[in-house]
């Protein structure tokens, strides 16, 4: 089934700080669960069936689990938001034929495309990113620190079916954040 | 420094005053109880396999580590049937949801979980998710789990 063309109007885009509010909020959720469990271990209170028969080690594993798990769906979501704004950007720039080094980077990389790559082009390699970063418009690791948040993005938003990519542990939330920031807030107005 | 340190460890005690009173060596020594019983009604479904000596009972000390009660002697319940054991482990006093927790372990897959109800029954947890099923200790029961933790 073909994908509909990208449309930012009636999407349900969500920015990086919105993202970063609700990744907050559930790790203060899980924070406040793991130490009401923990509590009611202590005073023989009823909890819930996932918990039952749990040691504190167990509760553990669960929560950090937990933690794991949120923490990989925070930097899907934080990835792909800033891939949605960067997008957005290139098609501004191409419809609106903007005469900014970045915008006729754009508009001459838009030109050879066929007329599918047109309505959905390639993001990463070959793809948007390469002419941003030929642009010379920032510098290059603002890009590079953005590229090593894709493979973890990919890795969740394809069903995981690959070997574990080494970034997913070593970046987390708040670090792909600045990096998605960092790479929105260097592209010229 | 040691001031901030002194600070937050009061603040964290005071908050986990709810604690306070809780009779630790109490809970371990009903725990330590609720095993013991819980050998004896092993001992008493396979007395008459043990006396077709077709299983054999023996139990070995070990010790256990748990927060606020410290290290405690308690021992495992083996079962020799044949070329294999079955072996009842205690884990520990302070499970979620339960007194006391003991895992059945064969040679194959994993741990089934025995944990003590609130009313001082054994009772198997079967499933936790999607739904919690929970089935008392007797004879049916304990079949049915040494058939899963034993080979085919």
């Amino acid at each position: 089934m073909p994908l509909p063309p990208l449309d930012p109007e009636i999407g349900e885009r969500q920015t990086l700080d919105e993202i970063r509010n609700w990744y907050r909020g559930m790790v203060e959720a899980l924070v406040d669960q793991r130490a009401a469990v923990m509590r009611a271990i202590q005073n023989g209170t009823p909890v819930a069936a996932r918990f039952l028969g749990l040691t504190q080690a167990g509760i553990d594993a669960y929560f950090d689990a937990q933690r794991q798990e949120l923490d990989r769906l925070a930097t899907l979501n934080l990835v792909a938001s800033a891939e949605a704004s960067i997008k957005d950007d290139y098609f501004h720039r191409v419809g609106k034929q903007l005469k900014d080094s970045l915008s006729r980077a754009y508009q001459q990389w838009y030109r050879d495309l066929s007329a599918p790559k047109k309505r959905r082009p390639d993001f990463d390699e070959g793809g948007i990113l390469d002419v941003l970063k030929d642009a010379q418009v920032m510098n290059n690791h603002i890009v590079g620190n953005y590229r090593e948040c894709l493979r973890p993005r990919h890795w969740v938003g394809h069903g995981r079916n690959w070997e574990t990519p080494v970034e997913i542990d070593r970046l987390d939330p708040d670090d792909v954040y600045d990096r998605c920031d960092g790479l929105l807030r260097a592209i010229p107005a | 420094m040691i001031q901030s340190l002194t600070e937050i460890f009061q603040r964290k005690h005071q908050q986990s005053a709810s604690g306070a009173g809780i009779d630790w060596d109490d809970r371990r020594n009903k725990y330590l109880a609720a095993v013991g019983d819980l050998y004896h009604q092993v001992e008493a479904l396979l007395a008459e396999a043990v006396a077709q000596q077709t299983v054999a009972i023996q139990q070995r000390a070990k010790e256990l580590s748990e927060n606020h009660i410290g290290t405690y002697k308690v021992d495992d319940l083996i079962l020799l049937v044949g070329d294999e054991q079955v072996r009842f482990s205690p884990v520990g006093r302070n499970i979620a949801g339960a007194s006391g927790r003991v895992d059945v372990l064969g040679e194959r897959g994993v741990p089934e979980v025995l944990i003590v109800q609130p009313d001082g029954r054994w009772s198997f947890v079967r499933s936790r998710q999607p739904t919690l099923v929970v089935v008392p200790f007797d004879e049916s029961s304990l079949a049915e789990v040494l058939k899963r933790v034993m080979r085919e």
